[in-house]
């Protein structure tokens, strides 16, 4: 078998640098602008390192590597911890009701309706209107079919965390319209349906 | 300049992520489990089936032997209208003959060697794949517990605004729950770009198929293999008059001389014996993340062209990478170790996730023995109920009703907890489960040593 391109090797080692680089730059006691940019920025070239040696496989083996070192320098950290004092957080999460606060199942239904069916219908609308729009602009049906399937999860993600992030029902709803609204119209004029 | 998120935002995020974690918890936690141990599906079948035969090679000629023999066995039930031929790879090392009706091991000679017994593996992947749920269902709901691992990755990240700060921290030795959250945010951050790959790539293999009747209701005119058929191929047209069974020979010789780099992992036999019918032959590219790319005969064995996965358009290209990304199949061994590893830590992840908020009320003074009963029952219970199946598997065979006992367990482990929730149950159910994984790894060293 033919082993990874040398530029893969180098990448991962550029990667294993951030890693290292990035726990020394959160470990000082000031924040540094300088260390924290070293720390990404020997990350952006690993990736492109590996990326020029390998495509798409070379990242990906490259950043297993970064992974890798990650957790032996967690392993360290686990293994070298003393025993503290600190008290754990204690910030609701406001999931559930505490006893004696109202159970609102209503509201609560609603807004799982919100963030889970009507936000991947939104999400598909929007998938299948960027879709069309690649179409229109002249990308291939194979580029644009693609794009649409990863766009349908990518999109519903984001959809169902920003929806929760949203503090009243017609943001909610404004948020859901526009990109459904959006993708219908420039899936109507991409010439489907 | 310091970018800040608000107050406010970090307790929407907080919440959003509670809320997210709570309902997808115990699911995506079987997913994540499950998805951890199919890593390595491969060696699984090796382990529930030692006694196959292996090769490294298969001659043209053999495979062609094996196809008419198979066929031949065949000839009394309904024609098969697909019949797979995997081929001896580095990770299953063996030749075995799929069809409609039956999948069987081959020898190196091209004679049947037996039929093929990996129930266990089948049922492992069923259980990541589609929750052991036929049909599109299954696979649907898995894909929708992908976009959930990225809305929760979303709302960590906002609701945890010193994550990459304290990426380095890890009290193991505190208590009052700070052990718990550290092991949750570290393992968190540190795979978030294997967590994401997962994520996206489970989630576009779980709703692909709801994303292609998108595709071909808006574009297509309903038919949904034509809105596949740009990225993977067409499906030609059948034709059921009977014909001389393809030459399959022809087409393994050719991909050998012309591609002598790509690794043959499957050949595929559409309407076999029938004027209709064609051969695929599936080829992994090195270092490539592909699956492989498809390439065309004819039943003469000459060569119609190929797909295009491999030098294709970029959306070919992307989709045919999403399977290897996802299940670890693009790197040998030290891949799939580091997969199980990640694999591992992201269902920490999740595991953590309900425990932190339950800590999080009992700190609060609040006393939920059942909740915190059932959630053992799920951590502890879920594993249990995979060993079972897999002791059962080796000392029942491989009809043993493996997905029945698994769901069985399953739930009734956690409902027996909730029911029973004092003494906490989880000193007991570690305890099984140790006695189970230790019964099972010493039945099959039995079963490998007979």
């Amino acid at each position: 078998m033919i082993g990874p391109a040398p530029l893969v090797w180098l990448g991962a080692a550029a990667i294993i640098a951030a890693v290292l680089q990035l726990r020394r730059a959160w470990g000082l006691s000031r924040r540094s602008v300088l260390a924290n940019g070293m720390g990404w920025a020997l990350m952006l070239l690993g990736s492109l390192l590996a990326l020029a040696g390998d495509g798409a496989w070379g990242l990906a083996v490259a950043s297993l590597f970064g992974m890798a070192c990650a957790a032996l320098l967690l392993a360290h950290a686990a293994w070298t911890s003393p025993r503290g004092k600190a008290r754990a957080s204690e910030r609701k999460a406001h999931a559930l009701p505490e006893p004696g606060e109202p159970r609102h199942i209503g509201r609560r239904l609603i807004t799982f309706l919100l963030t889970i069916p009507l936000a991947f219908a939104a999400s598909l609308l929007a998938a299948l209107g960027a879709r069309a729009l690649f179409a229109m602009a002249g990308l291939n049906d194979a580029d644009g079919n693609a794009i649409a399937l990863l766009l349908l999860p990518l999109l519903w993600g984001a959809l169902a965390f920003w929806l929760l992030m949203l503090s009243t029902r017609r943001a909610q709803l404004i948020c859901l319209a526009a990109p459904a609204a959006g993708g219908l119209v420039l899936t109507l004029v991409g010439g489907a349906l | 300049m310091r970018l800040a998120i608000s107050k406010d935002a970090v307790q929407r995020a907080l919440s959003a992520h509670a809320a997210i974690g709570l309902l997808a918890s115990a699911l995506l936690y079987l997913i994540c489990l499950t998805g951890t141990l199919v890593v390595f599906y491969q060696e699984w079948q090796r382990i529930e089936q030692p006694d196959a035969p292996e090769m490294t090679a298969i001659a043209p000629e053999a495979v062609q032997h094996a196809v008419a023999s198979v066929l031949a066995a065949e000839k009394n039930k309904p024609r098969t209208t697909h019949l797979y031929v995997h081929m001896p790879v580095e990770g299953l090392p063996r030749s075995t003959i799929t069809t409609d009706h039956q999948a069987v091991h081959i020898d190196a000679d091209g004679k049947i060697a037996g039929p093929e017994e990996n129930s266990w593996s089948e049922f492992l992947l069923g259980a990541h794949y589609a929750l052991n749920i036929p049909g599109l269902v299954g696979m649907t709901i898995v894909g929708i517990f992908g976009v959930m691992i990225l809305a929760l990755t979303l709302s960590g990240l906002v609701a945890h605004p010193r994550i990459f700060r304290d990426a380095f921290r890890l009290r193991t030795r505190d208590n009052h729950g700070v052990g718990l959250a550290d092991w949750h945010n570290r393992l968190g951050v540190w795979t978030m770009p294997f967590s994401l790959a997962i994520a996206v790539t489970g989630s576009m293999i779980g709703l692909g198929v709801v994303g292609a009747y998108g595709l071909a209701g808006a574009f297509y005119k309903n038919d949904i293999e034509a809105a596949y058929a740009p990225i993977f191929g067409e499906e030609h047209a059948a034709d059921a008059r009977p014909a001389p069974l393809a030459d399959i020979a022809a087409p393994l010789a050719w991909l050998a001389h012309n591609e002598p780099d790509a690794r043959l992992t499957y050949v595929i036999l559409h309407d076999p014996g029938t004027r209709g019918q064609h051969t695929q032959l599936i080829a992994e590219h090195p270092r490539r993340l592909i699956y492989g790319e498809t390439y065309e005969f004819g039943a003469d064995g000459s060569y119609h062209g190929k797909v295009g996965l491999s030098d294709g358009h970029l959306g070919q290209q992307l989709a045919a990478s999403t399977y290897n990304l996802h299940f670890g199949n693009y790197g040998g061994l030290p891949v799939k170790i580091a997969y199980v590893l990640f694999g591992f830590a992201l269902t920490i992840v999740v595991a953590t996730g309900t425990s932190i908020w339950l800590g999080k009320r009992q700190r609060r003074g609040l006393h939920e023995p059942r909740l915190r009963a059932g959630w053992d029952g799920v951590i502890w219970g879920v594993p249990l109920a995979l060993a079972l199946t897999l002791l059962a598997r080796i000392l029942l065979g491989n009809g043993a009703p493996l997905i029945a006992i698994f769901w069985l367990a399953a739930i009734a482990i956690p409902l027996v907890a909730i029911v029973r929730p004092e003494p906490r149950p989880k000193t007991l159910l570690r305890r099984l489960l140790i006695v189970s994984v230790t019964a099972c790894a010493a039945a099959a060293l039995l079963g490998i040593a007979a």
